[in-house]
C-alpha cells in the first residue's frame, strides 16, 4: 500500500478559526463604547461628536482618518493568535524508513563441528584452508550479522542443550564478540549431540515476543536430529519447532553444513536432511546446502536476498510555524499599543 | 508519568529579552502619555476625560496574556510514547566469591538476583546490558530490549562459575558498561550491583570518566558493614572460606568507596534493604531524568501542547481589549 502525502503548509487544526466569529463582536463592542463616548463631554474634546452626526461634520484630520488603525491592528492581532491555534505546520516528505528485523542465529557447536572438510577441490581458491566447520561457520556469520544493519541480531548455541548466547540487539559489534568466544562441546562428553528442535525452540519463543517487522532463524547444523528421538516425548522435535515457528510468523532458513557425517573408515555418510528441509518448508523458510566455504557465502547472500530490505510508507517531518503568527500578533498589538499613547493616536 | 518539557526553539533569548523590553515601553509610553495630556488639557478638562477604570484589571489581564503566549513560544510538548523515554541500563553483576556472603537473603548474590529481577519485571521501556566481573569483566549481554532474556542469562550467573579468577575490578566493569552503552549509541545508566571492597581502586576515576562521556553510574550496596565470612562447598560439606594463613575471612560492605565511586558518576547510593531499592532507584531516579532529559533533546516522539497556553492568552487578551479604559 503506498501512503499519498500531501506537502506543503496546511492548518493542522482548523477547527479552532471558529475563534473569529468573536472579532465582529468584539468590533461591534467598541463601536457601542465609542458612541456612547460621543454623547460625553469627552466626545467634544476627542471630536467624536463632531463625526456622530449631532452637529454638522468637520472636515477631517489625518489623525481622525487613521483613527481606525489601533483597533485594526488590535483585530488583526486576535486573528493571527486564533491562526497560530489552528497550528499552521508545513509537512516534509522524508525518505522511508527502513523496516529492520530480528535475525537469531543458531549454531551448531557439536563436536562434529570440528571437522576440517570445508575445503574444495580447488584449495587455492577456498580460503579455508584448516578450519574447522565450527571456524568457518563462525566467521561467515559474523560478516553476514555485520552487513544486517538496519536489523537486531542475536545467537543461540546448541548441542545437547541450547544456550542463548546473545539476545537480539543492534549492537553488532558486542554480539560478534560473543560469536567468537563461541567453543565446541567435548567430543564424546554428556553435551556432544545435536538438538535442532530445541534451539530453533528457544530461538522462537525469544523472536514471539518481538515487535519487529520481520523475525527470521538461520539454522547453521552439520548434524540431524539425535535428541528429540522417538522415545524422547518431553524433547523439541524440528517438525513442532516449525510449527510453531509458522504459528508465529517467524521463518527459518537451514543451512546444512559440510559433507555428511565423517565414518571411521574415512568414508562420508550423507545426512538425513529430511527434518531440516520440513522444518524450513513449514516455516516458510529456505534449505540450503554448503559443502565448502564458497557455498557457505553464497548460501548467506542468497539469505541477504531473502531478507531484503523492506521499506515502510513515506513518512513526514512535520514543521510547526504557529511561532510566526503570534510574533506578527504581538509585533501588531505593540504598534497599536504605541500608535495609540503618540500624538497620532486619537485622545482617550 | 506525567512529563512535560519545554523544546525552546534557538532564538529563545531574544523572547527573555525583548518581552519584558516591550511590556516596560508600552508602560512608560502609556505614563508619558498621560502626563501630556494632562499637561496639554489642564485639570479641568482633563477630568472631563472621565475617570480611567478597570487599571489592575487590564494590566493582569494583559501581563497573563503576554506571560501565557511567551510560554506557549517555548514550544510546552509531552511525550508521545512514554516507552520510548526509559533509559538504557547496565546491569554490572558482582560475581566475586564475597557475594556468598551469608547477611544477605539468604547470600548477597540471592538479594542482588532478587533485585535484578524486580528491575527487569518493572522497568518497562528500558533497554538492559548485562556483565559480570570480579577482577576481570565479561559481557553477558549487550543492550536489548529483550529484558526476559537478560533475565534468564541472570540465572545462568553464579559467583565463581562464569568469572574463575577472584577480586573485584570496580573500574573496568565501569569502562566496559560504558562501551556497551557506546554501543547502542545511547547515554544511560551504568548500575552496579556489588559488596564494593574495590581492590583495584580504579572506581573513582572510571566513575568521572563516565560522567564526562554524559552516563550515570549508580549502585546498590548488598552486605553489612559489620561483615560476615564466606560459605562454600568444600568436598562436598560447607565450610567458610579461608586466606593463607588459615584464617576465616570476613568479607564487609564498602561503603564509604562506593559512595565516593558514584559520587564521581553523578550517581545515586543505595543499599540493599526491602529488596526493591534498584526498581525504585529505576522509577524515582534513571526514569524521570532520562525522560527529562530525552524530551528536551528532542529525541522522542512529543505531542506539541502549544495550544493551550495560546488560547488562554488568546482569551485574556480578549478580555484586556474590551474592558473599557474610561468611564
Amino acid at each position: 500500500m503506498i501512503a499519498v502525502v500531501a506537502s506543503g503548509m496546511h492548518l493542522r487544526e482548523p477547527s479552532w478559526l471558529v475563534l473569529l466569529v468573536a472579532l465582529p463582536a468584539i468590533a461591534w463592542l467598541w463601536r457601542l463604547q465609542r458612541r456612547g463616548l460621543a454623547w460625553s463631554a469627552a466626545g467634544l474634546l476627542t471630536g467624536h461628536a463632531a463625526t456622530s452626526g449631532v452637529a454638522a461634520p468637520l472636515p477631517l484630520s489625518a489623525r481622525q482618518r487613521l483613527a481606525w488603525l489601533p483597533a485594526g491592528l488590535q483585530l488583526l492581532a486576535l486573528a493571527l493568535l486564533v491562526v497560530a491555534i489552528a497550528r499552521p505546520v508545513q509537512i516534509l516528505v522524508e525518505p522511508p524508513e527502513r523496516l529492520g528485523r530480528d535475525v537469531l542465529l543458531c549454531l551448531d557447536r557439536s563436536s562434529s563441528m570440528a571437522v576440517q572438510d570445508l575445503v574444495a577441490s580447488n584449495a587455492a581458491v577456498d580460503p579455508a584452508g584448516d578450519e574447522t566447520r565450527l571456524q568457518v561457520g563462525k566467521r561467515l556469520a559474523a560478516d553476514f550479522l555485520a552487513g544486517r544493519s538496519d536489523d537486531r541480531v542475536g545467537i543461540v548455541t546448541f548441542a545437547r542443550f541450547a544456550d542463548l548466547v546473545c539476545p537480539p540487539t543492534a549492537d553488532r559489534v558486542a554480539c560478534a564478540k560473543l560469536l567468537a568466544a563461541t567453543q565446541l562441546v567435548d567430543a564424546e562428553g554428556p553435551e556432544d549431540a545435536t538438538a535442532i528442535g530445541a534451539a530453533v525452540g528457544m530461538a522462537a519463543e525469544l523472536l514471539q515476543r518481538s515487535q519487529a517487522f520481520g523475525k527470521v532463524i538461520v539454522l547453521l547444523t552439520d548434524g540431524e536430529e539425535n535428541v528429540a528421538t522417538a522415545g524422547a516425548e518431553d524433547e523439541i522435535a524440528p517438525l513442532h519447532a516449525g510449527q510453531w515457528c509458522r504459528d508465529h510468523d517467524i521463518r527459518v532458513h537451514c543451512i546444512a553444513l559440510g559433507r555428511g557425517e565423517q565414518m571411521g573408515d574415512g568414508s562420508w555418510r550423507a545426512l538425513d536432511t529430511t527434518a531440516v528441509q520440513q522444518l524450513a518448508k513449514l516455516s516458510g523458510g529456505q534449505f540450503f546446502r554448503a559443502a565448502n566455504e564458497r557455498a557457505l557465502r553464497a548460501v548467506y547472500a542468497q539469505i541477504d536476498r531473502l531478507e531484503a530490505v523492506q521499506f515502510a510508507d513515506p513518512g513526514t517531518r512535520v514543521i510547526e510555524w504557529y511561532a510566526v503568527p503570534v510574533m506578527l500578533a504581538l509585533l501588531a498589538l505593540l504598534a497599536a499599543h504605541l500608535w495609540r499613547r503618540s500624538r497620532l493616536g486619537e485622545l482617550r | 508519568m506525567n512529563t512535560w518539557a519545554l523544546q525552546p526553539p534557538p532564538w529563545w533569548p531574544w523572547l527573555v529579552v525583548l518581552v519584558p523590553i516591550a511590556l516596560l515601553l508600552c508602560v512608560v509610553c502609556g505614563r508619558r502619555y498621560h502626563r501630556q495630556v494632562r499637561a496639554e488639557l489642564g485639570p479641568r478638562q482633563f477630568a472631563l476625560l472621565g475617570a480611567r477604570r478597570f487599571v489592575v484589571a487590564r494590566a493582569t489581564c494583559l501581563g497573563l496574556a503576554v506571560a501565557a503566549i511567551s510560554i506557549a513560544l517555548l514550544r510546552p510538548v509531552v511525550p508521545g510514547r512514554e516507552a520510548q523515554l526509559a533509559p538504557d541500563v547496565v546491569l554490572c553483576v558482582d560475581v566475586s566469591r564475597s557475594m556468598l556472603a551469608g547477611d544477605g537473603d539468604p547470600t548477597r548474590f540471592a538479594s542482588l538476583r532478587r533485585q535484578a529481577h524486580g528491575l527487569l519485571q518493572g522497568g518497562i521501556g528500558s533497554r538492559f546490558a548485562l556483565l559480570a566481573f570480579t577482577s576481570d569483566v565479561q559481557t553477558i549481554a549487550p543492550l536489548t530490549a529483550d529484558r526476559d532474556a537478560v533475565a534468564w542469562l541472570l540465572d545462568e550467573l553464579l559467583p565463581g562459575a562464569v568469572l574463575t579468577v577472584g577480586g573485584t575490578n570496580v573500574g573496568a566493569a565501569i569502562e566496559v558498561g560504558c562501551a556497551l552503552l557506546e554501543g547502542g549509541a545511547t547515554a544511560g545508566d551504568v548500575v552496579l550491583l556489588t559488596d564494593g571492597e574495590d581492590f583495584e581502586g580504579m572506581g573513582e576515576r572510571a566513575a568521572m570518566a563516565a560522567a564526562a562521556s554524559g552516563h550515570r553510574v549508580h549502585c546498590v550496596g548488598f552486605g553489612s558493614q559489620a561483615g560476615s565470612k564466606i560459605v562454600i562447598d568444600r568436598a562436598g560439606e560447607q565450610a567458610y572460606l579461608q586466606d593463607a594463613s588459615g584464617d576465616d575471612v570476613i568479607t564487609r560492605l564498602d561503603v564509604a568507596s562506593l559512595r565516593n565511586v558514584v559520587s564521581a558518576g553523578d550517581g545515586t547510593f543505595v543499599r540493599d534493604a526491602d529488596g526493591d531499592e534498584l526498581l525504585r532507584l529505576w522509577r524515582d531516579d534513571l526514569l524521570p531524568y532520562a525522560a527529562e532529559n530525552r524530551l528536551a533533546a528532542g529525541e522522542a516522539d512529543v505531542v506539541p501542547r502549544f495550544g493551550w497556553p495560546l488560547l488562554a492568552g488568546l482569551l485574556l487578551l480578549m478580555l484586556h481589549l474590551c474592558l473599557p479604559e474610561r468611564r
